[in-house]
């Protein structure tokens, strides 16, 4: 759970994402221009910002060096070879360009919150407790052994958790890009995760898409 | 590298190199034809040298006349070396040079240049070889390569100057529209995604739908205006009568707010774009609220509302077909120019007009020839 500041003037665009933060278990504070923005950074303690470059008021380059301490993913139309430098040199931990997948957008802004130490590497569904940075998977202080396979799928529906992710992903997700597997290989593995952690109610099947994890 | 950058580099190198080419053939062209030209001049006078001094040399040997003769060459930059059988009678070379008979030769001795004649006949006792310095040619020609360099460099940075704000004009609205067209798509992307994936309430389904259909439209609007902007900036327009009245008419029922005054008038014109036209200038206006009149004048069609006020820079710019800055305005800014550019195919004009007071008046000034 960390604080997150969302700077993006598209209405739309801001919404969608603050919804989505929402819902893998952030907190979104949401400002449309960089003045906003500034006002939110006085106010509360965040842990991260989203910003988009293209502002009505000040250049999103410069908002940049105002966050100091906080790290920043710029998310912008601007694809820009020399954008990108720019961004990336002024501090910006990521950049991410539209249109993008809402799925890359999550597992950036986790990877950066791991990487600052902002997120503890602990995730509790009901009575199940990943530790991320050991790998163990524990359900009422009994530690429960997973397969390599099943702990990838158990963490990635986690992260991602009310979002759905597509068989495809969870198969790139625990196999690797290379593995040209069946789609039923995900669903054995996850029946199996069900069965192991007694999740049967959270990890739900969405149809003809895949699977995801409801909290 | 972008796209329109390689296309410039690309046209502005085949530019030089065919320009250059050119350029220095017709230069070398040029200077080979000045040499032939001093080439024949000396043959002439050669023959002349050589009539002359046989016909003296039979009368009057040795004599003052051939030494004032040697002379005035010589200031003429000719000299001469005559043979009579083996003997040598004169010579005023400058270097002595030693050719066959019947030869015409450029000899380039010591930084100098010089034509070099012998060619006497079997008639005449005189042997004449006769040698003029054209050195004077060689300057001439190194000045005029100068004078050609510089022009080349010149002529062609105005050119490269040119041909690089045209081609980054062109490619300017291109990534405008590219850069439109991305936030919408981005917005339908993310919440057809959203709907897809995640656990939906009734309202966020709602919600989400209402963002994907309202993008959808904005797209649809900017693609719209891409056609037929590329339509009217490509193709000829199809001039038919329009009767204005018809025209109020259907406006009006289109847009509750518009009121219209009964018009007598025809125009001639594109309909579809006449109308695209004004379904613009009037959805632009109806944003302030407020009733908008719909009247024609003698010269054009003018739309008015009091309840719109323009701002003095944002006037200036609609007047002037400039960009608006898309964050000062609703919507992408695109349709005052679209109308902008139907007006000019037209051979008309846009005009914007705008007091606190009176509202903003917008006239549609026709050609005298397109309207009746």
């Amino acid at each position: 759970m960390a604080n997150i500041l969302i700077v993006e003037d598209e209405k739309g665009i801001n919404e969608l994402i603050s919804r989505t933060l929402k819902m893998t278990g952030h907190n979104s504070f949401q400002a449309y221009a960089g003045l906003e923005a500034l006002d939110v950074l006085n106010n509360q303690n965040l842990d991260l910002v989203l910003l988009d470059i293209n502002l009505p008021d000040i250049s999103g380059f410069s908002l940049i060096e105002r966050f100091k301490n906080i790290p920043v993913i710029c998310v912008t139309a601007r694809d820009e070879i020399k954008d990108r430098i720019r961004g990336l040199s002024g501090g910006a931990e990521d950049y991410i360009i539209k249109p993008f997948d809402m799925e890359e957008l999550i597992t950036r802004v986790q990877v950066v919150l791991r990487r600052s130490r902002k997120e503890e590497g602990l995730i509790n569904i009901a009575d199940v407790q990943i530790n991320i940075d050991k790998r163990i998977v524990t359900k009422g202080n009994k530690e429960i052994k997973l397969t390599s396979q099943e702990y990838e799928l158990l963490e990635a529906l986690a992260i991602n958790r009310n979002i759905a992710l597509s068989r495809e992903k969870l198969l790139d997700i625990a196999w690797g890009m290379d593995y040209y597997g069946d789609f039923r290989t995900v669903d054995v593995h996850i029946r199996r995760l069900r069965k192991k952690l007694e999740l049967e109610n959270n990890i739900k099947t969405v149809f003809k898409y895949g699977y995801r994890l409801e909290l | 590298m972008q796209l329109w950058k390689k296309n410039f580099l690309l046209t502005f190198s085949m530019f030089l190199i065919i320009f250059n080419i050119g350029l220095f053939y017709i230069t070398s062209q040029f200077s080979e034809n000045e040499l032939q030209r001093e080439v024949e001049t000396a043959i002439s006078e050669y023959e002349s040298i050589s009539y002359t001094f046989s016909n003296i040399y039979k009368d009057d040997s040795g004599s003052r006349l051939l030494d004032y003769l040697y002379s005035q060459y010589s200031r003429d930059q000719i000299y001469l070396k005559i043979y009579n059988g083996n003997k040598l009678i004169k010579s005023t070379l400058p270097i002595d040079i030693i050719q066959d008979n019947n030869k015409i030769g450029i000899e380039k001795i010591a930084n100098s240049k010089y034509i070099c004649i012998t060619n006497y006949s079997i008639n005449s006792p005189l042997q004449i070889t006769f040698m003029k310095d054209i050195s004077f040619l060689t300057q001439k020609q190194q000045e005029r390569l100068l004078s050609t360099l510089v022009v080349d460099f010149l002529l062609s940075l105005f050119v490269g100057i040119m041909l690089y704000i045209t081609m980054k004009q062109i490619n300017k609205p291109v990534s405008n529209i590219s850069h439109e067209l991305r936030t919408p798509l981005t917005n339908i992307q993310g919440y057809a995604q959203y709907l897809m994936t995640v656990k939906t309430s009734e309202e966020e389904r709602f919600f989400a739908s209402e963002y994907i259909l309202k993008e959808a439209r904005n797209m649809q609007e900017i693609i719209d205006k891409l056609l037929i902007m590329g339509n009217i900036r490509e193709g000829e327009i199809n001039k038919t009568k329009i009767s204005l009245q018809q025209l109020f008419e259907e406006l009006a029922e289109e847009y509750p707010n518009v009121r219209i005054q009964p018009t007598a008038k025809n125009i001639y014109g594109d309909k579809m774009l006449i109308q695209t036209l004004m379904r613009n200038l009037i959805s632009n206006s109806e944003r302030s609220g407020g009733e908008i009149i719909l009247y024609a004048s003698e010269s054009s069609i003018i739309l008015e509302n009091k309840d719109d006020f323009i701002d003095k820079d944002i006037l200036k710019a609609l007047n002037k077909n400039l960009t608006v800055r898309a964050e000062n305005i609703h919507g992408y800014g695109q349709g005052v120019h679209l109308c902008h550019e139907i007006m000019k195919r037209h051979k008309g004009s846009l005009v914007y007009e705008s007091t606190q007071k009176k509202g903003t008046k917008v006239e549609v000034i026709f050609h005298p020839l397109l309207r009746n």
